[in-house]
């Protein structure tokens, strides 16, 4: 792949999505959401001698949550029709009329995607930037800052993640209903389903294991991008009192209880495997879709 | 090195075989019309050309790169006008010029292009999306002429053309020819081959029946010129003598009209000439082009009887 014609297809990519009102409708929807999270939260009473600059900071803790919903639904709504969309207009033609590769497509539109992806994150964090010094105050600005800016590097990995999945299905469907279809079955077993069936899954093994055991229970819970996504933005709440924040799926006093008890942590419950874990789910997505999408029929 | 050369090309689909083993060569410099009727095969051999669909069997060359690999570098070398293609609706004309000439890292004006397509630079600013079918057309075959390829590939160009549009498109053919490029278009109207192409191939349900220049198949299926002519009385000669003259052929009497085919225009006053002479008085003549139509129906007919014969 040639750097000047993944640049040029990024860039063409970028300028017809970011043009999308659907693009503008789910970021401002991530916006709002990210002002009202940050009002409920403020409107709790904390107890007397909470450091000032922990309540900023657990509102960030707290929006990983709806991070979680709402990023990955924006980078599916704009990359399900990257691919078979062109596809099926017939404006893959014209691409496939200039000196690109199938792959400098491919990935061109990932990186396009995730760059109009980046904008949409960032009108949230503008709100969330905005919003917590007048619903919180800041408490410790310095920190502050840099948590917020470890957050949105992080929540950047995690759409540009559900981008390359939503890529990888436009280009492996025929049809738009197909790559609706997938995306949305995505969306619901790697997030909305993925704690339940990992459950269901450990039912004939005894059900949840309870503290002393089961660190393939959690590694199985972890190995969701969402799930990987919290555990990653961890390592921007270092010495934070709530020890596994965004955890509290099914219960943040058993997985905690879980991992406290199994000392020391092992290496498939650091942050960092849940950052290699979130890379293999794009990574493995991409390959696939590729091999695909090389020797496909585009006529 | 042929500009195009397909090697018993072929793509099933299921049952159906949409291209059927098609040897063709297309010499560079030549402008070749690629006739046939809608479902003929002619879009899945021009998709195989570019890779935009891999054969089932054969295989294809482009100034000698194959299709399947070497994409790329015959990507760099033709310039395209898709059929059943739709531009980015949410970007403007010119945007989407400049994108080709990034992608083709070509010098080109995207101004310059407008103007010798004949779009207006104010439309150029629109959105895509709001375009007519034959501002459409005019727009990607300016993006087809970005960086001056070696080989145009013009799918059923005259889409959505008015006949200025098809003017200006016939001027641009001619244009790039002379400027040493290869053109291979496609057509279901004959009428727009004739005017500009060197020679033409003809499919027919997914095998290439004929390749030809324009005047040897005429002379193969025998037609050119009809003339018919009313006398007042028979002449003193036979048909048969009729059709020994040069030019002259088919020769059917029915009363006191006749008519025959004339592979050449000067054959008419011969004709006439002949008549009075053999002690007729012309009391009625016209002649009328056989059009392509009627040749194209004709190659097509006598391709599904062989058919049905073999069969």
């Amino acid at each position: 792949m040639r750097d000047h014609q993944l640049a040029v297809m990024a860039r063409k990519d970028f300028d017809d999505a970011v043009r999308s009102k659907a693009v503008w409708v789910v970021s401002a929807l991530f916006a709002l959401i990210a002002i009202l999270a940050t009002y409920r939260i403020s409107q709790i009473n904390f107890p007397e001698g909470v450091p000032a600059g922990v309540v900023p900071k657990l509102v960030l803790v707290t929006l990983t949550n709806p991070i979680t919903w709402i990023v990955p639904i924006i980078a599916l709504v704009v990359g399900y029709m990257s691919v078979v969309g062109e596809r099926r207009s017939g404006s893959l033609k014209l691409l496939l009329g200039l000196p690109f590769e199938r792959g400098e497509i491919f990935v061109g539109k990932i990186l396009g995607r995730t760059a109009v992806i980046g904008v949409s994150i960032a009108v949230g964090f503008v709100a969330m930037v905005v919003m917590i010094p007048v619903f919180v105050g800041l408490g410790a600005p310095g920190e502050f800052f840099v948590a917020i800016l470890g957050l949105f590097v992080v929540t950047l990995l995690l759409g540009a993640v559900f981008t390359t999945l939503a890529v990888s299905v436009s280009a492996l469907a025929n049809t738009r209903r197909q790559a609706i279809t997938t995306v949305f079955a995505l969306f619901f077993v790697t997030h909305v389903a993925w704690t339940g069936v990992i459950q269901f899954l450990a039912l004939p093994f005894g059900g949840v294991p309870r503290a002393g055991s089961g660190g393939w229970y959690l590694l199985l819970s972890y190995l969701s991008p969402t799930a990987a996504y919290t555990r990653v933005a961890s390592l921007v709440f270092t010495n934070f009192p709530v020890p596994y924040p965004g955890i509290a799926m099914d219960g943040i006093g058993q997985r905690a209880r879980i991992v406290e008890s199994l000392q020391p942590t092992p290496f498939y419950l650091t942050e960092w495997f849940a950052v290699l874990t979130l890379l293999a789910w794009a990574v493995g997505a991409g390959l696939l879709a590729h091999a695909v999408f090389r020797n496909a029929d585009l006529g | 090195m042929a500009a195009i050369e397909t090697d018993a090309l072929t793509r099933r689909y299921g049952e159906v075989v949409a291209v059927d083993s098609v040897d063709l060569t297309v010499e560079q410099g030549e402008v070749f019309g690629f006739l046939g009727p809608n479902g003929a095969g002619k879009s899945t051999l021009i998709n195989m050309l570019l890779d935009y669909t891999p054969p089932t069997a054969g295989q294809a060359r482009v100034f000698g790169h194959r299709t399947r690999g070497e994409a790329v570098d015959i990507r760099e070398r033709v310039g395209v006008l898709p059929d059943a293609y739709q531009l980015y609706e949410r970007l403007s004309g010119r945007r989407h010029l400049e994108f080709v000439v990034e992608a083709r890292q070509a010098d080109d004006d995207p101004d310059d292009v407008l103007a010798r397509v004949g779009l207006d630079p104010a439309d150029a600013e629109r959105n895509a999306g709001d375009y007519s079918k034959g501002m459409a057309q005019r727009l990607v075959l300016g993006m087809a002429l970005i960086g001056e390829p070696d080989l145009l590939i013009l799918d059923e160009p005259s889409t959505g053309l008015d006949p200025n549009g098809i003017r200006l498109m016939r001027d641009i053919i001619r244009e790039e020819v002379d400027r040493g490029a290869t053109v291979f278009f496609s057509s279901h109207i004959l009428g727009q081959v004739e005017a500009v192409c060197d020679r033409v191939g003809i499919m027919n349900e997914g095998r290439l029946i004929e390749v030809a220049s324009l005047e040897e198949i005429r002379d193969a299926v025998g037609v050119g010129t009809t003339l018919h002519v009313t006398v007042d009385q028979q002449p003193d000669l036979t048909l048969s003598d009729l059709e020994a003259m040069d030019g002259v052929s088919n020769v059917r009497a029915d009363g006191p009209e006749l008519t025959m085919n004339l592979s050449d225009s000067t054959a008419k006053a011969k004709v006439i000439n002949r008549l009075e002479d053999g002690g007729a008085t012309v009391v009625d003549f016209e002649t009328a082009e056989s059009s392509l139509e009627e040749l194209f129906a004709e190659l097509i007919d006598e391709d599904e009887t062989e058919a049905e014969v073999s069969a």
